[in-house]
């Protein structure tokens, strides 16, 4: 199959607009960082409001 | 190309056309303080047909907190898929993205990730961030 399996993901910075990619090594030292912060945070799922969104 | 669903996560990455999502599914961020820094890893599984997701698209990222009004900048960026050889006839093609978005939220209340495509809006992410002193309170 040949699939590509370096991880990726695209960073967003909103108080810039910068956008940065990141793949392989930066990504698994960028993860831990990112899990230490959500467990800073406490998060929940409670609900959603009404969706504008056409059903599909 | 539509949005077939978007999802906010305490973590996640993509990697061979999957995406790995740890604490998948929040929707209430409870920051000890406000305004704080919040750290949104969004994952988006885009949808269409293959002659259409092997063309250059242009998806953007927008914040919108309670009353509309856009928070801090948009992030746009550019995006083309492989073609994929296996895929079945008549199928549509799959792509997951994982986006890290970064914002400082001022006040509690609802806020929303808005995710357009060639300036069109195709789906739109809710979330609320909520003073943790509060809710202990």
């Amino acid at each position: 199959m040949g699939a590509d399996i370096e991880p990726h993901l695209i960073l967003i910075d909103h108080t810039t607009g910068e956008t940065a990619i990141l793949e392989g090594r930066p990504v698994e030292e960028l993860a831990s960082t990112l899990v230490e912060q959500a467990r800073a945070i406490q998060t929940a799922a409670v609900g959603i409001p009404p969706s504008d969104d056409e059903p599909e | 190309m539509r949005v077939d669903w978007a999802t906010l996560a305490r973590y996640a990455e993509s990697s061979g056309g999957l995406a790995t999502l740890v604490g998948a599914g929040i929707d209430t961020y409870y920051p000890p303080d406000l305004p704080a820094p919040i750290v949104l890893p969004l994952t988006v599984q885009l949808r269409g047909g293959q002659d259409e997701m092997v063309q250059p698209h242009q998806i953007s990222f927008r914040i919108l907190d309670a009353d509309l009004e856009q928070v801090g900048e948009e992030g746009t960026l550019g995006f083309q898929s492989d073609p994929n050889p296996n895929i079945e006839e008549g199928w549509e093609a799959g792509v997951l993205l994982t986006v890290v978005s970064q914002f400082v939220a001022e006040n509690e209340g609802p806020y929303s990730i808005e995710i357009a495509i060639a300036g069109e809006h195709k789906k739109s992410v809710p979330f609320r961030v909520l003073s943790a002193a509060d809710e202990a309170g």
